[in-house]
């Protein structure tokens, strides 16, 4: 997953030491991604290697000095390119365990694995359900700070960071659905296999 | 909030073919309370339409009790039935079933007309309504004028004007696109969260039933699972 030019993308809307680009990162993309301070620092340290980014050091009285981290003009480039280039298309990698498991499925009984099927799929609906609320709750949230919102920019930004808050949790619900349906498909397959008289 | 609106108790239904009966329903025990927002799956066969029919009194039950609000519906007359309905229950199809030649506002006001009232003392009324689904600007356009969403959107309207405490859905998605659905399942959720309606919602669509606070799934007349988020831990994503 590209840390880095999510990261890349934050500087380039403002220079900012690691604890404030760990928020802004939560902020953004906290919802379905959650990444570790460690994290973000060790790829500020690559970032820097290679000429992304650059940082100001600056004194504070009472903590240690903080770096500043702020987009090169290289970095700048990098960005763009990154933003606007499609993803390469690969076949997803044969993550799936439930997969290996149907592999390894009974030649005389289908019971467990039906039984496995069904629990999965409870699994997966129930994170639907979860991720859905999660949607409901963000279009409530966004409602109500509409109303309260006086200016055009205002109610602009809050517009659009409800849509990009909706397109990442559509994109959890729709990997959950394909994965829902195939599922249904293994269990007709597995029937027809059983259970043909 | 944790009235009784729907008890079943016990309901099987069995249809004669012939000299065979196919059991549609057997043995569904159910207690639906206000303001919750239940959906209902299962593949097709599996009794979901006739559990809906079941619970609006469209179908008796061969056996068993069916309660709305605390009353025995399958023992009404054809009447009391029908005016218990128009108090109760609104109605949303997932072909809409709006009235071609009539406007908007006129098929959102049609259970009051229906009631024998005039459309001027019901008017105002009408348009409260389209104001909660934020179509009052379309009030004097005709279905055909409407998209698929803006015409389930007149129907949802038309559903809640009796103020009907419970709204029976059917497949209210399944002829719109996903973005479409998504609103309109968006706009039910508010209205049983928010307005403490009772819904009881069939589809075949899990994002659309996802929106529910618990899932019933029927197989072959059975309940084999209930589901709801709270019931189950939340999921980690990586």
């Amino acid at each position: 997953m590209s840390v880095k030019h999510a990261l890349l993308g934050i500087l380039n809307e403002s220079p900012k030491h690691g604890y404030d680009l760990k928020r802004a990162f939560d902020d953004k993309l906290g919802d379905l991604w959650s990444l570790n301070v460690g994290q973000i620092y060790t790829t500020l340290e690559r970032l820097h290697g290679e000429g992304l980014v650059e940082y100001d050091t600056v004194e504070q009285s009472d903590k240690p000095d903080k770096k500043v981290y702020r987009i090169t003009p290289t970095g700048k480039d990098v960005f763009e390119t990154w933003r606007i280039s499609p993803l390469k298309v690969e076949p997803r990698s044969l993550r799936d365990e439930l997969f290996i498991k149907l592999v390894f499925m009974g030649s005389s009984d289908a019971e467990p694995i039906l039984t496995l099927i069904q629990a999965q799929y409870s699994a997966y609906m129930a994170q639907m359900m979860v991720l859905t609320n999660r949607k409901f709750h963000i279009e409530q949230e966004a409602k109500v700070a509409l109303t309260k919102s006086t200016t055009t920019d205002d109610k602009h930004r809050i517009e659009r960071e409800k849509v990009i808050k909706m397109a990442l949790l559509d994109v959890a619900i729709f990997h959950a659905e394909a994965d829902i349906r195939w599922l249904r498909q293994c269990e007709v397959r597995i029937k027809e296999l059983y259970f043909k008289s | 909030m944790h009235t009784k609106v729907i008890t079943l108790k016990s309901v099987s239904k069995t249809y004669l073919q012939g000299k065979t009966s196919i059991p549609a329903l057997s043995n569904i025990t159910l207690t639906i309370s206000g303001g919750e927002f239940i959906a209902i799956m299962g593949a097709s066969g599996s009794g979901k339409s006739t559990l809906l029919h079941v619970i609006a009194g469209l179908t008796n039950p061969t056996t068993g009790e069916v309660s709305l609000f605390g009353k025995d519906i399958h023992h009404m007359n054809d009447n009391q039935l029908t005016l218990f309905r128009r108090e109760h229950v609104g109605f949303i199809f997932q072909s809409f079933n709006l009235l071609p030649t009539m406007t908007a506002l006129e098929n959102v006001a049609l259970p009051l007309l229906i009631g024998r009232k005039k459309l001027r003392d019901v008017r105002s009324q009408a348009e409260a309504m389209l104001e909660i689904v934020d179509l009052k600007s379309r009030q004097h356009h005709r279905p055909d004028e409407l998209s698929g969403g803006q015409q389930q959107r007149v129907a949802i309207a038309r559903a809640l004007i009796n103020q009907a405490p419970l709204l029976l859905a059917d497949e209210p998605t399944g002829n719109l696109d996903s973005k479409t659905g998504e609103d309109i399942l968006l706009l039910m959720r508010e209205l049983a969260s928010n307005q403490n309606r009772t819904i009881v919602m069939v589809t075949h669509d899990p994002k659309a039933a996802a929106y529910a606070d618990k899932i019933i799934t029927l197989s072959d007349g059975q309940i084999i699972e209930e589901l709801s988020p709270l019931s189950t831990q939340s999921p980690t994503l990586s």
